[in-house]
């Protein structure tokens, strides 16, 4: 056992650092739509050309093939760099398209989405169909060697710039839920395709809903076998939890870096047990960054993470609900009139429970698959 | 950064689940017969005694870690053994001691127990000439600890120590009187001194044993109360079927693995760690484990319903075990009022209020 960095990762890790602090002074915050498209996509180029793109994905699936530590080495340091968010959703459309693509599939896609080149978005859950992804109703209906699309999309991020979508969708209507799904890879300038951006309740449009209406796509656009949706949804999608906690432990430290500057030259309140509740907030944070160490590494990449997953999940959830219960107590009425940042990171902390699978489905998958509870 | 346990480390915490299954309390009338004798001759056969004593043949740097792993089984098995008290703390300070002692040895070797002297509120080791103590976790001792301002470690003998009156029935708690002015020192002998550095380092291995055995505890009740909610039936179905039980269950579940992170932290900082960060990681560990340790012994009491209040039924051995293991060494609120004011000092306190304080 040992917390500190072996020396390859002690390297790893000092030239990130040089390369961070050279390159994230020039991705300032974005405020447009457009901007954050732009930005979106050069940090992805940049991360690339440098070597940080899909670090713990095996060779073979285009990756670099190192262990899941260093994953969380590159999700600490631009954290604490505050650069901007890493590229999402890397090991899973990389490991789906090498897994589950023809020969001519992973030449059209699997480049340009490791480097950047071609921004993508997932399209899951609709509106009738949150928690209960399997009971989504978007069809596609084989007619010719077309699909021709309809029904609605939500929850879509960066759809409403995206250049593709991961698009997970009914081919047999007649089907048991399950089995009726398939995954297609849709071009987003499609006819019959339109994205809109959703406005959260900070105000800030973070999500997209996507409509479909009688869009044709090419029957080459299916990945894998008709039917095979599902399958492929939940193989690939499992190896998404991991790795990014750690960047969301790192945002949680600036967060109390701020907190704590701001404590300590009075800006924030006082009252009795203050210094306490902030010195909890540490704990806390703490808590979680110890846990995630010891879940990534048990992890092996070979290995879809298991039901497990779904504790680290809860903890992580549980912990930046309370860290901003914490921080917006000690900030007061300010945090509720003049502080733009901590009002959208507050919102986030809501989102939390929701996203990912609620903490209520992730509690019975605890309840059922980690403790052996029956089943109703 | 690689945090995981060594082979020998995972067939290290396998040997202590056997054992401690094979010598634990399922009922509570159990106690009463529980043979502390043959208990420390089973723990002593597999060597688990001497885990606080330095041992360059074995991994020196890991001490606390295997001592946890050892105490983490033994609570989760609600053993009244002291293992905590006389192979976890008192061997460790022994070891910790300028001069080697006879009595180090015969800990080492399951010949003799022993346990340290508590502060009367057991938030800290007690000093010899200060007021009244309580030697913890004493089932069976034949000797107890304590030190001295100036860093000596004293003992003497745990015969004609009153029992004192506690909640927890799993170990057994002895009271110092504090004696009158002259002879207070009657009856102590030096063992040997320990530096100021290795007192730090001795209250965070003392603070990370106190963790693991919260998680033994945690993990014991959570055991518990899975198993009742597979068989107990109502309304015609097991309660753990029942989505209002299992989200209870699956919240302690993130407790407790949130909990043994933690300790693995806490405990390999004890051994690896300069002691000021050592005691930093230990003591907030501790702050985090006294707080989920109540949550989940409560939620093993609310799982069993009626039952889990009657005396026969084993949910308050963990309970009791774990509220005062919460408060062994300093309970969250201390712990965090430590780390506040090593973080924070003074600051953080508006002008006006300094005024006001300055005024008072």
């Amino acid at each position: 056992m040992d917390y500190n960095d072996s020396p390859d990762e002690a390297r790893f890790r000092a030239d990130l650092r040089r390369f961070l602090a050279e390159t994230v002074p020039q991705f300032p915050a974005p405020t447009t739509v457009e901007e954050r498209k732009q930005t979106r996509q050069r940090w992805h180029q940049a991360l690339h050309a440098a070597g940080y793109v899909g670090v713990s994905i095996p060779a073979r699936f285009g990756g670099h093939g190192m262990a899941p530590v260093y994953e969380a080495i590159l999700n600490e340091e631009v954290g604490r760099s505050r650069g901007p968010e890493l590229p999402r959703a890397t090991g899973y459309l990389a490991r789906a398209l090498a897994l589950y693509g023809t020969a001519e599939q992973r030449e059209a896609y699997l480049d340009g989405f490791i480097s950047g080149r071609a921004l993508w978005c997932q399209g899951f859950s609709e509106p009738d169909a949150g928690s209960d992804l399997a009971s989504l109703r978007t069809t596609a209906i084989s007619d010719g060697d077309a699909y021709v699309l309809n029904g609605q999309k939500v929850w879509n991020g960066g759809a409403d710039y995206a250049d593709y979508c991961f698009l997970l969708c009914r081919t047999d209507p007649g089907a048991e839920k399950h089995s009726g799904l398939s995954v297609l890879l849709i071009d987003m300038k499609t006819p019959g395709v339109l994205a809109r951006p959703i406005r959260k309740i900070s105000g800030r449009p973070d999500f997209a809903e996507i409509f479909f209406t009688d869009a044709r796509v090419s029957a080459s656009s299916r990945l894998g076998a008709e039917g095979q949706g599902w399958e492929i949804a939940m193989s690939t999608l499992s190896y998404e939890r991991g790795p990014s906690d750690a960047g969301f432990i790192a945002k949680y430290q600036s967060l109390l870096e701020d907190v704590d500057a701001a404590f300590r030259n009075g800006r924030l309140r006082s009252f009795p047990g203050a210094s306490r509740q902030l010195a909890r907030a540490h704990v806390i944070v703490e808590a979680l960054l110890r846990h995630v160490q010891r879940s990534l590494s048990a992890r092996d990449p070979e290995v879809p993470p298991g039901p497990e997953a779904s504790i680290d999940k809860l903890l992580m959830t549980k912990t930046e609900q309370e860290l901003l219960h914490i921080i917006t107590e000690l900030t007061g009425s300010h945090a509720w009139l003049d502080d733009d940042d901590l009002q959208n990171n507050y919102v986030w902390s809501r989102a939390a429970s929701i996203y990912g699978g609620a903490e209520q489905i992730q509690r019975t998958i605890v309840a059922q698959r980690v403790l052996g509870l029956p089943r109703k | 950064m690689d945090v995981r346990l060594s082979e020998e480390q995972r067939m290290l915490a396998a040997t202590a689940a056997a054992v401690a299954a094979s010598i634990g309390v399922r009922q509570p009338a159990e106690l009463e017969t529980f043979d502390v004798d043959r208990a420390w001759s089973r723990l002593a056969r597999t060597g688990v005694l001497a885990l606080g004593v330095p041992d360059a043949e074995v991994d020196e740097e890991a001490g606390t870690l295997h001592l946890a792993l050892v105490a983490e089984q033994l609570a989760r098995h609600a053993v009244p053994a002291p293992y905590l008290g006389s192979a976890g703390l008192a061997t460790s300070l022994l070891a910790a001691c300028d001069r080697s002692d006879d009595l180090l040895k015969s800990l080492a070797d399951g010949e003799v127990r022993a346990t340290v002297c508590l502060t009367a509120d057991l938030s800290s080791i007690a000093e010899v000439q200060s007021g009244d103590a309580i030697a913890y976790d004493a089932l069976g001792v034949h000797q107890v600890l304590a030190i001295t301002t100036d860093g000596a470690v004293m003992a003497r003998e745990a015969r004609g120590l009153a029992e004192a009156v506690q909640f927890d029935p799993t170990r057994l708690a002895l009271a110092l009187k504090a004696d009158a002015a002259d002879g207070r020192l009657a009856g102590w002998s030096a063992c040997g001194r320990v530096s100021a550095e290795f007192m730090q380092r001795w209250r965070a291995r003392a603070l990370a044993l106190v963790c693991a055995d919260m998680v033994g505890a945690m993990q014991g009740a959570l055991d518990l109360m899975v198993s009742y909610a597979k068989v107990r039936r109502q309304f015609g179905a097991p309660i753990g079927s029942f989505q209002a039980i299992q989200h209870l269950c699956a919240d302690q579940a993130v407790h407790v693995e949130a909990a043994r992170s933690y300790l693995w932290f806490a405990a390999w900082a004890a051994d690896r760690e300069p002691p000021e960060e050592a005691l930093r990681a230990a003591a907030s560990a501790k702050a985090y484990c006294s707080d989920v340790a109540r949550r989940v012994g409560e939620a093993c009491v609310q799982v069993h319903g009626g039952i889990g209040i009657t005396w026969e039924c084993q949910v308050h051995l963990y309970l009791k075990r774990l509220l005062v293991d919460a408060v062994l060494l300093g309970d969250a609120v201390d712990q965090l009022e430590r780390l506040a004011s090593q973080r924070y000092g003074g600051q953080g306190l508006r002008q006006v209020d300094r005024t006001e304080r300055m005024e008072a």
